[in-house]
């Protein structure tokens, strides 16, 4: 599945569901789009993950491109190596295993990516001693599904941020070497920013790195662990200038917290953040944030007037808004301060529902549209913690904003913890999937008529998503009726 | 890629092969070296399998897991 989503990013979270109101064809079509490909087969925008991974190939001389899966037959006839890589290899991230659990169907992602592993020409290919390496931000799940790692014939599962071993292991497989079956990699083979190399074409909607890891520490969440680092300047402009000359106007720029791109700590830096803001614009004609913590927004703009800054620079005729993903993740100022104690900072935890709502106002008032996230089995969570949360949603319904439910899946600090199962759904759990998916389809319907959806060419585009919209909320009013709560 | 602190198990994965990765893990965050874990056996992913608990519960440590090759000295 390698697809930009019509250049809508949030397209993309349809892929985490199976697909419903309409057949499995459209619905890949509405939320993964082939991409133009060369006549090699070569994607004009990548995935950025993949594009860092081929750039670091090619600085070292390797001869390494990135295939559209459609197009890889002719080229696995003679290549040694494939390398893959995917968002949700089997769909155990979230959502997509609330949705798998929700639908009892299995979503499009985990079984598109299956349908490409068995495909005759990779089967044939491995008989004749291809060697394949699996990485990318899913990779963790093969140790969870060791039965397809051998099913597929994988040789190396790579985890973590790659730039610094991949070479070593494409080597050592274009040699015939034995290669380790596992890699994982820890803190002393981050690389730096510097070893981080340039990308070399275009990523799929413009997405640019401009800083990893994150400094909040909440245990949930596997960046945090990782190393801070800020891109220069000059080193994401180069990035910017690579999509530019591929005629890409429309670009995300990529943190875990875009608004503590040069900070000191928590505390964000206005003059970098204008800077960079201001060399986007130059090269984009729209941009979003790939996220933004709440606690961020509420704060900068309080002393520093930050986010009335960026958006009287940024929005204007061509882009009327700014889509971010934002994570709420609970209204419960308990678990906030067991597992993510500094989520509200520089806020104390006790005003986190305060914090989210204040944000959700600044954003709404800024034209800035968030996708929030909320989980649901949180380790230790308690029925008051789930009530508490279902509130903060309450009190966010004013505000434009999708809001999806993410069921707790073991990362980070939490990897050794147990999942969230459709077995361990409560009433309160339900009212809290409830509330969300009522706020979700009464903004997703302004936000598809008058925000994201411009023009004649994206007329059709639109016209189904509000025709899934539709089917959704009746689907839900159906099962609510079943379950006596309407 | 293969230099680090190199612990010899088996594929069956005993308790004292988890033993001896797991004091490999905990040398390897005070010295910040990777952790080689060389499998006696053809089928490494089940060795994997039995570790899987303990590579969880690793956040900072490289580790790499390989097939030992014949004739190398543990």
């Amino acid at each position: 599945m390698m697809s930009n989503h019509h250049g809508k990013e949030f397209l993309g979270f349809l892929t985490t569901s199976p697909a419903v109101g309409v057949p499995e064809r459209v619905w890949m079509w509405i939320c993964a789009p082939k991409l133009k490909v060369d006549r090699e087969g070569r994607p004009i925008e990548a995935p950025y993950g993949m594009r860092k991974v081929e750039a670091a190939l090619l600085e070292a001389g390797i001869s390494a491109a990135i295939i559209d899966p459609d197009h890889l037959a002719k080229h696995l006839k003679h290549a040694k190596v494939l390398m893959i890589g995917h968002h949700d290899y089997f769909a155990m991230c979230s959502p997509s295993i609330e949705w798998w659990a929700i639908t009892g169907r299995e979503p499009v992602n985990s079984k598109s990516f299956k349908a490409l592993m068995t495909r005759p020409e990779i089967r044939e290919a491995k008989k004749r001693g291809l060697v394949i390496i699996a990485g990318g931000p899913a990779a963790w799940q093969w140790l969870w599904r060791t039965d397809y790692w051998r099913e597929f014939g994988v040789d190396t599962v790579v985890d973590g941020e790659c730039e610094k071993v991949i070479v070593d292991l494409v080597e050592a497989a274009l040699n015939g070497d034995p290669l380790p079956a596992y890699v994982y990699v820890g803190t002393s083979d981050v690389p730096s920013v510097e070893e981080i190399p340039t990308i070399k074409g275009a990523s799929v909607n413009g997405l640019v790195e401009i800083m990893r890891g994150c400094p909040r520490g909440c245990k949930f969440c596997p960046v945090t662990i990782r190393p801070l680092r800020f891109y220069p300047l000059e080193k994401i402009e180069k990035e910017l200038r690579v999509n530019y000359a591929a005629g890409i106007k429309h670009g995300i720029i990529h943190s875990e917290d875009v608004l503590l791109y040069g900070a000191r700590g928590l505390e964000p830096n206005p003059k970098a953040l204008l800077k960079l803001h201001e060399l986007v614009k130059k090269y984009y004609e729209t941009f979003a944030w790939s996220h933004v913590t709440l606690a961020c927004v509420k704060y900068s703009q309080e002393k520093y007037r930050l986010i009335t800054k960026i958006t009287e620079r940024c929005l204007d005729e061509r882009q009327r808004y700014l889509g971010v993903e934002v994570g709420i993740e609970t209204g419960s100022v308990r678990l906030i301060k067991e597992i993510m104690p500094a989520k509200a900072a520089p806020y104390p935890p006790e005003e986190w529902p305060n914090v989210v709502e204040d944000a959700f106002a600044i954003m709404h008032d800024h034209n800035i549209v968030p996708a929030a996230t909320f989980i649901l089995g949180l380790p230790g969570e308690k029925e008051e913690d789930v009530i508490a949360t279902i509130e903060l949603i309450e009190r966010l319904k004013d505000y434009r904003s999708l809001i999806v439910p993410m069921f707790f899946v073991p990362l980070g600090a939490l990897k050794d913890r147990g999942w969230f199962r459709r077995e361990m759904i409560t009433d309160v759990h339900i009212e809290a999937l409830r509330k969300a998916m009522w706020h979700t389809a009464k903004w997703a319907e302004d936000i598809v008529s008058r925000i994201y959806f411009r023009g004649l060419k994206q007329a059709p585009l639109k016209l189904l998503i509000r025709g899934v919209i539709a089917y959704i909320k009746w689907r839900v009013r159906r099962v609510e009726r079943q379950l006596g709560l309407s | 890629m293969l230099e680090g602190i190199r612990v010899r198990i088996t594929q069956q994965v005993r308790d004292e092969d988890l033993e001896r990765v797991r004091e490999a893990f905990k040398r390897a965050l005070h010295d910040g070296r990777r952790v080689v874990i060389e499998v006696n056996g053809e089928d490494v992913i089940e060795a994997i399998e039995k570790l899987r608990e303990l590579l969880l519960n690793n956040f900072s440590v490289t580790v790499v897991i390989k097939r030992a090759c014949e004739g190398e000295e543990e």
